[in-house]
């Protein structure tokens, strides 16, 4: 049974999906060496050449780049055909794994398809995410985290991706049809996999869990009301060699850094460097 | 057959009479707990002064052991609230603290402050635990069981979490005397790791150099190298409370205040809970009613 990871990116400025996709499929060659990585593109020529050994696997979206919306993740429906494995999980690109995580392949293979009902803060506190989550409420759908999800090849896997696949093309009716308080002018695309297990009627029956921790504002209680868009600009954060603190507090396991003004070149040499250093055969 | 005890350190000022409530403390932990062997530590005069207020007979009833340290104490000035209304500024004397590993007597050591009045045996099982070697709250609550103040969950609101030196347990091992040399580091280069944590304030507050103590050997994220003790979170009476009653050794009646609504207080009877009661005066106008629930 093959297990590994996929994630996803397309051309950006400053190469900045791909470069995320270079040092979270770093980050897990690192954590773990025995699972492969395969990364979704929307057309191979986006992948610059200097990157390419990074990863196990390139794979071009099999149904092509639907982009209405400028936001990749709108493809994200496609995973399952894209995917070589049997056991897949999928992590935003904007993520980095510090240890091995084989204990959380163990629980999550049990199951058809698995996503997060809680997250973790920078210190390991489970905060509800009140702004991320605002409009669910009102509207009576359910609150999974969507940055990181399992799935293995099963009918009910096949028929979870097959109804996304209509309500990720067809956003903007999904919201008229169940968004009526609050109903945002973007797309959205956890509030719209929340939907899509509330269409199934699966809000109750998504079992196990993919322990992570979101670096955010949203999750801390703070005194502070003129607070910045992006925790990069409210936290401070250093990186050595493979460890990452924040405001001093070491953060470790599956790290889902949100934030396109985080990953700098120091970081990703790092990643590329370990990798390279450790022999790692990819 | 190890010697295990509880231990007060005690100094008075001109403002509050520590070492009678260091008396009522360990008199509360004889009649409560089963490792109930009691250190006071304290200065040659203010235990003289002990005897001669509440006589040798109570004073050796309380304590089995006194260490007396006459050190030069840095003292630190810190405004008390006696109810909301009242404020009185007074020395505090803590910077010897964490020397207590040196003074104690016992083999496996309960540092408690002298206004942490122990009112069941659920700490003892700390004395039984061999893998626990320091152990600490780090959660609390007041009478109403809400979380106090963010700047006394954390360090700073995006800071490490606060641990408590009110209550700290301790035995003979190479972690405790860790963390007693990270206490006395962190004491000594405080300004520095007040830049570094961010926390708040002039005064010299040991329950910042026992969490970064505990932050440091806890691998600088949420470890379990220190003990969270589980009787938690660890309940206050806050500086703005009041005593209205006391009905036995554990069972007490309060005014518990409202900090967003100073005007109000709301009756909170308190049963069977080891409590840090913050606000000393209350203890001194209620001497006589505590001490009276344990001899």
């Amino acid at each position: 049974m093959t297990q590994g990871y996929i994630t996803i990116a397309t051309k950006s400025p400053g190469n900045i999906q791909v470069e995320q996709a270079v040092a979270l499929a770093s980050s897990l060659k690192l954590a773990d060496p025995d699972r492969e990585f395969c990364l979704v593109v929307d057309k191979f020529e986006n992948v610059p050449q200097k990157y390419e050994n990074a990863f196990d696997s390139i794979v071009e979206l099999p149904y092509g780049h639907y982009d209405p919306t400028e936001d990749i993740a709108i493809n994200l429906w496609q995973l399952y055909a894209c995917s070589t494995f049997e056991h897949t999980m999928y992590i935003d690109r904007r993520c980095i794994v510090t240890h091995n995580i084989n204990d959380i392949w163990d629980n999550i293979i049990l199951h058809d398809y698995v996503f997060s009902k809680t997250v973790e803060n920078f210190r390991g506190e489970t905060v509800p995410l009140n702004d991320k989550f605002s409009i669910h409420e009102r509207n009576d759908i359910p609150t999974y985290m969507t940055d990181i999800f399992y799935f293995n090849r099963s009918e009910r896997s096949e028929q979870f991706f097959k109804i996304l696949d209509v309500v990720l093309k067809e956003f903007r009716r999904v919201y008229l049809k169940f968004i009526s308080e609050g109903r945002p002018g973007y797309f959205d695309i956890n509030l719209l996999i929340n939907t899509t297990i509330m269409m199934l009627g699966e809000e109750s029956n998504i079992h196990g869990h993919i322990p992570y921790k979101l670096l955010s504002l949203d999750n801390l209680t703070l005194d502070d009301d003129d607070l910045p868009t992006e925790w990069v600009d409210y936290l401070s954060s250093w990186y050595i060699s493979g460890t990452l603190k924040i405001n001093n507090h070491r953060v470790s396991g599956i790290i889902c850094y949100n934030s396109d003004a985080f990953l700098d070149e120091e970081i990703l040499d790092d990643y590329r460097q370990r990798v390279k250093d450790s022999n790692i055969r990819i | 057959m190890s010697y295990n005890g509880c231990c007060f350190f005690a100094y008075n000022n001109s403002e509050i009479d520590y070492v009678q409530l260091a008396l009522l403390a360990a008199l509360y932990v004889k009649k409560h707990m089963k490792n109930n062997n009691t250190c006071l530590i304290t200065s040659e005069g203010d235990y003289d002064w002990l005897e001669s207020s509440q006589g040798k007979p109570l004073v050796e009833k309380a304590f089995d052991e006194v260490v007396i340290t006459d050190v030069k104490q840095e003292e630190n000035v810190r405004t008390h609230y006696d109810s909301p209304w009242t404020t009185f500024d007074s020395h505090f004397q803590n910077s010897n603290k964490h020397l207590v590993n040196e003074y104690s007597p016992f083999d496996k050591t309960l540092l408690l402050d002298i206004d942490y009045i122990v009112r069941n045996d659920n700490l003892d099982y700390l004395f039984e635990q061999e893998h626990i070697h320091v152990g600490m709250y780090n959660q609390a609550c007041d009478l109403r069981g809400d979380p106090p103040d963010l700047y006394e969950q954390y360090l700073n609101p995006v800071g490490v979490p606060m641990w408590w030196s009110t209550v700290v347990y301790f035995d003979r091992s190479d972690t405790s005397d860790m963390f007693f040399d990270l206490w006395a580091h962190i004491q000594k280069e405080y300004s520095f790791y007040k830049f570094l944590y961010s926390f708040p304030g002039h005064m010299y507050r040991t329950d910042y150099c026992v969490s970064v103590a505990s932050h440091l050997m806890n691998g600088m994220a949420d470890g379990d190298t220190i003990h969270k003790i589980i009787d938690g979170p660890m309940q206050y009476m806050d500086q703005k409370d009041d005593i209205v009653e006391i009905k036995s050794s554990n069972d007490w009646v309060f005014l518990s205040n409202d900090r967003n609504e100073p005007w109000k207080d709301i009756v909170s009877r308190n049963l069977h809970q080891n409590l840090h009661v913050m606000n000393k005066r209350s203890i001194g106008r209620n001497f006589d009613a505590m001490i009276g629930a344990v001899t």
